[in-house]
């Protein structure tokens, strides 16, 4: 498992972790029902902390991503990916409503709002049409 | 998420690796003022490495010493290894592994001196162990002690004390003689040292970059007081550094704020996170979201804690007396 | 108990100059040795009258009260510097430190009266009053013994308690007071002749009258001399 932690990038070191590992079950390089490094062994190797493992470990557990079993360790959870999906997709769901408010509130009109979104969405993660945001 | 308790060498469980609570200490200097070390309170579950931070002449040393009862406290508990150091001393220093900020061997002595006088102090010594560190470090048996880089020196006082099994290792100041190579090595030998939940590190310094990241506790002390002791996360979580122009600063957000710098071309706060919102909100014109234009919001790091806090109001009305 | 013994081989290990524990005791047996060797050496070239047996014995006498001092010295240059951080972090408590020190001492003291001894014995004929060469190397060892376990018991609460080159200081300078005594003494119109040997024959009647005080005398003062010496010890910033 690939995981890649700075102590510059601003975003805290647990949520690091975190996302990473997210990200890992989500594309499946980490499978379900496999063992996540201990948490002194990862903190070895990350050089951080004991308890900064130990909450991303224990977020991701909450979130139902990952189980502790206890004595045996951590392990992604059966239908982690699963769980990952949802999650993002309720994630997604939000902050398509923050959009709308947002544009609600800049007096937008719906079909200018679905405008923008055909934009994001054809573009496929270049540039956004910001120049027609402008005005 | 804990490990099981740890057991120690005399076969107890123990939680906590060293439990301090209300410790008092104060002395008169030589320049005539008064130093005084109150009310430190703070605890270390085994398992994990304290980072003990602060500025120069806050008390960290001379709380290490109380620790070692190399002075004598004036009020307060200490439990070591769930021992009381006082009435068990000799056990506990036998558990105990030490690294000073300079040598505590005459300069006149050789390297292969140390093993024949520290060897038989501890009955858990264990000879392999120390000639495999001595061999990694690169310390060479005939070299004189006094002729040893400093940080060589602290080479050779890690490597005493961490081969007779020593259940929590206390490092003073050890880094400054270090460049960041042998810093990050000793990061990683501290980190495998703690790797079986067994074993505890406390860990003193003023360069808080080592300990940011390896550190699960912290205690920042100041001016002889606890400002904080806890998870490092939450200390670091706990505040939000704001910075801004000159004239960016009202008088109503004052109150809000922990610790202050201002320059000529702005300044620099500390903003307890939970306050940040009313901050903000007392700016004038009034400031609604953090990306304001007005303000960069940042989290706050060791350094910055320390630096705005150091001479903070806070700590001085703890600790009116001490400018007697 | 175990300790003290821990102190006890540190204290020697440190007077040797750090590793060898057993170098202190050679060094101490050496100055009677080279008594022997040096009234030897006398004797084959005919030079042993008794003016140069009583030099010798005199010679030998100062040399190792002086080593003794030096030991002290050299036992407590760790006190001087940050070299005094290693007996906060060692697993022995003060007290047994103290103990310790004393019991390596009047170990080592003990080691070089039976040198001494030895010397006395095969290097010279008694220049003491009496016939009998036995008690008269009895004696001379004995008050050698005694003299330097009063040095030490008053030495050592000073070292204890100030760093190693005031301490000295202080310390000669209180040797000093006793020739001053004497010499005030001596001016004083008082028969000090007739009291001197009236207090030796006393003394030296029988041999074990001496032994017992001396050893009384010895044990009382090394007891007050601990219990400072713990005292100040026990306040001591490390």
């Amino acid at each position: 498992m690939k995981l890649i932690i700075s102590s510059l990038s601003g975003q805290p070191i647990y949520r690091q972790i975190e996302d990473q590992i997210r990200s890992a079950i989500l594309t499946g390089d980490l499978k379900a029902g496999e063992g996540l490094p201990s948490l002194r062994h990862l903190s070895q190797e990350l050089r951080v902390s004991v308890l900064t493992v130990t909450r991303a470990y224990t977020e991701l557990a909450q979130e139902g991503l990952v189980e502790n079993i206890q004595g045996k360790g951590t392990f992604v959870a059966d239908s982690g990916d699963q769980v990952m999906r949802r999650h993002l997709e309720d994630r997604v769901q939000s902050l398509l409503g923050e959009a709308v408010d947002t544009a609600r509130r800049a007096g937008m009109e719906p079909d200018r709002i679905r405008g923008l979104l055909d934009g994001l969405l054809g573009d496929k993660g270049s540039a956004p049409a910001s120049e027609e945001g402008k005005e | 998420m804990c490990a099981s308790p740890a057991m120690t060498t005399s076969g107890e469980d123990v939680d906590y690796a060293l439990r301090v609570s209300d410790l008092g200490k104060s002395y008169a200097k030589a320049d005539g003022t008064g130093f005084r070390l109150h009310q430190v309170t703070m605890d270390l579950p085994m398992g994990y490495i304290m980072g003990l931070i602060g500025p120069n002449g806050a008390g960290k040393s001379t709380l290490i010493r109380l620790l070692l009862n190399m002075t004598r406290r004036d009020s307060g508990e200490i439990s070591i290894l769930g021992r009381d150091p006082l009435s068990r001393e000799e056990e506990v220093k036998a558990d105990l592994g030490v690294v000073f900020d300079s040598i505590y061997f005459p300069e006149a002595w050789k390297v292969k001196a140390v093993e024949p006088v520290m060897a038989p102090m501890y009955p858990s010594w264990d000879s392999d162990r120390y000639h495999d560190y001595l061999r990694r470090f690169g310390l060479q048996e005939n070299r004189k002690i006094g002729k040893l880089s400093r940080g060589m020196q602290m080479k050779l006082m890690l490597a005493v004390a961490l081969s007779h099994d020593a259940r929590l290792l206390i490092l003073d100041e050890p880094t400054s003689g270090l460049d960041v190579l042998a810093r990050d090595e000793l990061m990683d030998i501290l980190l495998d040292y703690i790797g079986d939940g067994r074993h505890s590190v406390l860990f003193s310094t003023h360069i808080t970059t080592d300990l940011e990241r390896v550190a699960d506790f912290v205690t920042y002390i100041n001016r002889g007081s606890v400002f904080y002791t806890g998870p490092k996360d939450e200390l670091m979580e706990a505040f939000q550094v704001v910075r801004g122009g000159p004239d960016d600063l009202a008088g109503a957000q004052i109150p809000y704020l922990m610790g202050l710098q201002r320059s000529a071309t702005g300044f620099e706060a500390l903003v307890p996170a939970e306050h940040l919102k009313d901050f903000l909100a007392s700016a004038s014109p009034a400031a609604v979201e953090p990306s304001d234009g007005r303000y960069l919001v940042e989290r706050a790091d060791f350094d910055n804690i320390i630096r705005l806090t150091a001479g903070s109001p806070a700590a001085t009305d703890r600790n009116k007396e001490v400018e007697s | 108990m175990k300790a003290i013994a821990k102190q006890i081989r540190l204290d020697m290990q440190r007077f040797s100059g750090a590793g060898r524990t057993w170098v202190g005791v050679l060094i101490f047996m050496s100055v009677p040795l080279i008594g022997i060797l040096l009234n030897l050496v006398m004797a084959l070239t005919g030079n042993d009258g008794e003016d140069a047996r009583t030099a010798l014995t005199g010679a030998v006498a100062s040399m190792g009260i002086g080593l003794l001092v030096g030991l002290v010295f050299g036992m407590f240059v760790d006190f001087s510097n940050t070299a005094i951080r290693l007996n906060g972090l060692l697993p022995i408590t003060r007290d047994h430190q103290v103990f310790g020190r004393y019991a390596a001492v009047i170990l080592l003291v003990l080691v070089q009266s039976c040198g001494y001894a030895i010397f006395f014995f095969y290097a010279t004929d008694s220049f003491l009053h009496g016939q009998d060469h036995w008690r008269d190397t009895v004696l001379f060892a004995s008050g050698l013994f005694l003299l330097e376990s009063l040095l030490f018991a008053v030495a050592t609460p000073l070292f204890y308690w100030l760093e190693p080159v005031k301490a000295m200081i202080v310390f000669l300078a209180l040797l000093g007071l006793v020739p001053i005594m004497a010499l005030i003494g001596s001016l004083l119109p008082l028969d000090w002749g007739t009291f001197w040997n009236s207090i030796m024959r006393s003394l030296t009647s029988d041999l074990w009258r001496p032994m017992v005080l001396g050893l009384a005398l010895i044990l009382a003062v090394d007891m007050v001399s601990i219990v400072i010496s713990r005292k100040v010890y026990a306040r001591k910033e490390i």
